[in-house]
């Protein structure tokens, strides 16, 4: 045990076998003796200065009083990491939806060609008669069109468009 | 893993709750902040509060701290910042910022004017550690005795001492050990018998 101390302390230790130690260094009263002593000694070796015997005892007392960090952050990066991340993917995700949903319609637009010196044939529109009841039924049904709360009066103006000119034909 | 990877670790625990972890740092810094620290101040017993108010300060900004710099080197800009309240609130003028910054802590270790500023008996104390410490050095087989020198003092990793001794790294490693190991079993007994004693 100890000899691995000596290693941890020189940075010289694999990271599992350091992580065991960490952990077995807050409860084995004789791997925290010689954690102590070998720091002294490493200090002593290029320094003379020493504290009071006291003094860990002295802050260790204080820390009791002190509350437990139950927040962590700073090291604990990386769980905070990803909830903003995942935060990010929501928000973008939401803003894509609204900004479909909300977004103002534009009529679609023919692709623009190649003007060619073609005369284009002329073609009559086909016309297919509605049924009579087709302005009451869009009328009545309007509601339910998913446009009609995003767009106000448009598809109820062209409806009574249509029907105007129903009836000047 | 690296020292700087060891306090990470210890941080990471002590975020989390463990204040056995910060224990632990604060036995490996506390003789390091406090020769710092008295670079400002010049009465030993309040080096000594000062270097635990400035423990205590680094324990509630824990959370924090997110690794950028390493451990010591934010301890140190939060010993140095307490020091300077402290003496202003004495009423005493506290050094400038270039007199004294954190980078330059970093590599601060010693020198003269430190011993100067001992009180005769810390002075006592720190000077039988010492020859505690160099006589049971001078005593070791020159094979211990070489490589606990050029860990400590030259700061060389295993593997340069290894190369340099011509021998394993494991044996290196062994010699370390039980050359720390000699030198606390001599003070063992200076460190558990004083009734003042300091360390």
């Amino acid at each position: 045990m100890k000899d691995r101390i000596s290693a941890l302390m020189d940075g010289e230790l694999d990271d599992t076998s350091a992580s065991q130690l960490i952990d077995s260094l807050g409860r084995d009263g004789e791997a925290l003796q010689a954690w102590r002593t070998y720091h002294l000694i490493s200090d002593a070796m290029r320094d003379g200065r020493v504290l009071s015997d006291g003094f860990t005892a002295r802050v260790a007392s204080r820390l009791m009083a002190e509350p437990a960090l139950l927040a962590p952050a700073g090291l604990q990066s990386e769980p905070r990491k990803w909830f903003a991340l995942s935060a990010a993917a929501s928000v973008a995700a939401v803003s894509l939806v609204g900004w479909l949903a909300f977004a103002p319609q534009r009529e679609a637009r023919p692709p623009q060609v190649a003007q060619a010196s073609v005369t284009p044939l002329k073609k009559q529109p086909a016309i297919v008669p509605l049924p009579s009841a087709t302005n009451d039924y869009l009328l009545a049904h309007q509601g339910f069109s998913p446009r009609a709360s995003l767009q106000g009066m448009a598809p109820y103006v062209r409806t009574v468009s249509d029907q105007s000119q129903e009836s000047t034909k | 893993m690296s020292d700087r990877e060891i306090d990470r670790q210890l941080v990471a625990r002590a975020q989390r709750g463990d204040k056995r972890a910060f224990e632990l740092l604060v036995e490996k810094y506390q003789r390091k902040l406090a020769r710092l620290l008295s670079r400002f101040i010049r009465d030993p017993a309040e080096v000594e509060d000062v270097t635990q108010e400035a423990f205590i300060k680094a324990y509630r900004a824990l959370p924090a701290f997110r690794g950028d710099s390493a451990f010591y080197t934010w301890l140190y800009r939060i010993g140095i910042n307490t020091a300077k309240n402290y003496l202003m609130a004495m009423g005493r003028r506290a050094p400038t910022s270039t007199e004294v910054e954190a980078d330059e802590a970093e590599g601060f270790e010693e020198g003269e004017q430190l011993r100067d500023i001992n009180t005769p008996e810390s002075v006592l104390l720190s000077k039988e550690i010492a020859e505690t410490v160099n006589s049971t050095i001078e005593q070791l087989p020159e094979e211990l005795r070489t490589a606990i020198q050029m860990r400590e003092i030259e700061g060389m990793s295993y593997e340069d001492i290894a190369k340099a001794m011509n021998c394993p790294i494991g044996t290196v490693r062994s010699r370390i050990f039980r050359a720390r190991e000699a030198i606390a079993e001599q003070l063992r007994p200076l460190l558990g018998t004083r009734k003042d004693k300091r360390w």
